[in-house]
């Protein structure tokens, strides 16, 4: 059985943050196509949503393989050619797909959540 | 100062390239190459402490431990992206990394909860991911190298030039690296062929014509009086431009490696840098194939 601990509040919040981290980069493509350092960039700035800028780069690596984001290379005038990434059409299904789920599942939650008081079973 | 940034800087990539070393090597290269790109990027847009030893450092503890960033290269994906995509219409033979399991590289922990079963399969088939820019040289990028190399020797000069133009259409290359295909050397490999020709020639005439190998050369064919006295005298080192023989082959042999060597060099360089060859490119030809 599993058993809740003190303390794995902040475990599970960083897992989930893990599982939905790869949306939020499928979303943020899904306007505009933006290169890499653009992305970490971004993703970096949001309180919490990154650990380590880095990691990110292996997880742009990892949806381009799984044919998720599409890339082009375009020549940058000040440093080396840039890679832009934007959605694949599987991208944007993929992402369709969890935007309703997450809908449903935070609604859900946060009903649980408010209701937790009045009516304990 | 500016020096000492950039040797911060070379450290944490130092320590990037040792870590990644357990990454397959065109992961580990585009790897390597993502993250030099991002701190070149983040130095060029910072404040005027452009090299700045603790801006330097701000950005690099931003990215976080190159160790770190390794593991989450080689760990199983989270969740939902775990499963690789769906194998139906997936030429494997095509693409070696989908053969490649996404965990499990020597050396590197895995930090967990990947879970096989639940992947895509819900989203339907996917088309086959159109990667015109991917980890490898692009069919654009192989082309051109290939035309700079030998398109001058099959259409002389022509080829070469439409090799020039595809580099410049390329995205792929700086211009610092199409100026350096263009110039090294024109004409690729056309240059040495022409070379060794001409070579094969010298040393055809010479020989017939400097037949005199005796101390008297009454019947030499040589034209001009000098030509003449020399090879009464019996000298029969000259050849007829008057270089020594010995400087002159020696000559054509470092003018030819360096005509080989130069566009093989650059053409490495060139395949290099549009993301391709592997450090050994003998280990995996499949490799230079176009994606």
């Amino acid at each position: 059985m599993w058993r809740m601990i003190a303390g794995d509040a902040g475990n599970l919040v960083g897992q989930i943050r893990r599982g939905v981290l790869p949306y939020c980069v499928l979303a943020m493509v899904g306007e505009k196509e933006r290169y890499g350092f653009e992305l970490v960039h971004a993703l970096g700035s949001i309180d919490g949503m990154v650990t380590g800028e880095g990691t990110i780069y292996p997880l742009l690596a990892r949806l381009r393989r799984q044919g998720l984001m599409e890339t082009t290379w375009r020549e940058s005038a000040t440093g080396p050619p840039r890679r832009y990434y934007r959605l694949a059409p599987a991208g944007r299904e993929a992402l369709a797909e969890f935007t309703g789920s997450w809908q449903r599942l935070r609604d859900s939650v946060d009903d649980l959540l408010a209701s937790s008081g009045e009516d304990p079973f | 100062m500016r020096a000492d940034g950039d040797q911060i800087v070379a450290d944490y990539l130092s320590r990037l390239r040792d870590a990644a070393s357990v990454l397959p090597a065109d992961r580990g290269n585009e790897l390597i190459e993502e993250i030099t790109a991002h701190i070149a990027e983040a130095r060029a847009e910072g404040p005027t402490a452009i090299g700045d030893a603790s801006a330097v450092r701000n950005i690099l503890e931003r990215l976080g431990d190159p160790a770190d960033i390794v593991r989450t290269a080689a760990e199983p994906p989270f969740g939902a992206f775990s499963a690789g995509p769906p194998a139906s219409g997936f030429p494997e033979s095509r693409h070696p990394e989908s053969r490649m399991p996404e965990s499990g590289y020597p050396g590197v922990g895995r930090a967990g909860g990947g879970h096989a079963e639940s992947g895509y399969a819900g989203t339907g088939p996917l088309a086959w991911p159109n990667e015109p820019g991917g980890g490898r040289a692009g069919a654009l990028e192989i082309t051109a190298v290939i035309f700079l190399l030998i398109g001058g020797v099959v259409i002389p000069f022509v080829g070469w030039v439409v090799g020039v133009i595809l580099l410049w259409y390329s995205p792929r290359w700086r211009r610092s690296e199409k100026l350096l295909g263009t110039l090294v050397w024109p004409g690729g490999l056309l240059a040495p062929v022409l070379l060794m020709l001409g070579a094969g020639v010298a040393t055809v005439i010479p020989s017939s014509g400097t037949s005199c190998s005796g101390g008297y050369t009454e019947t030499g064919m040589t034209s001009t009086g000098r030509h003449f006295l020399r090879h009464v005298a019996g000298s029969c080192s000259t050849t007829g431009g008057g270089l020594p023989t010995w400087l002159a082959i020696s000559l054509t042999m470092i003018l030819l490696i360096a005509a080989i060597a130069g566009p093989i060099f650059t053409a490495i360089r060139l395949l290099r840098r549009a993301g391709s060859a592997p450090a050994e490119p003998a280990a995996d030809p499949a490799a230079l194939l176009p994606v």
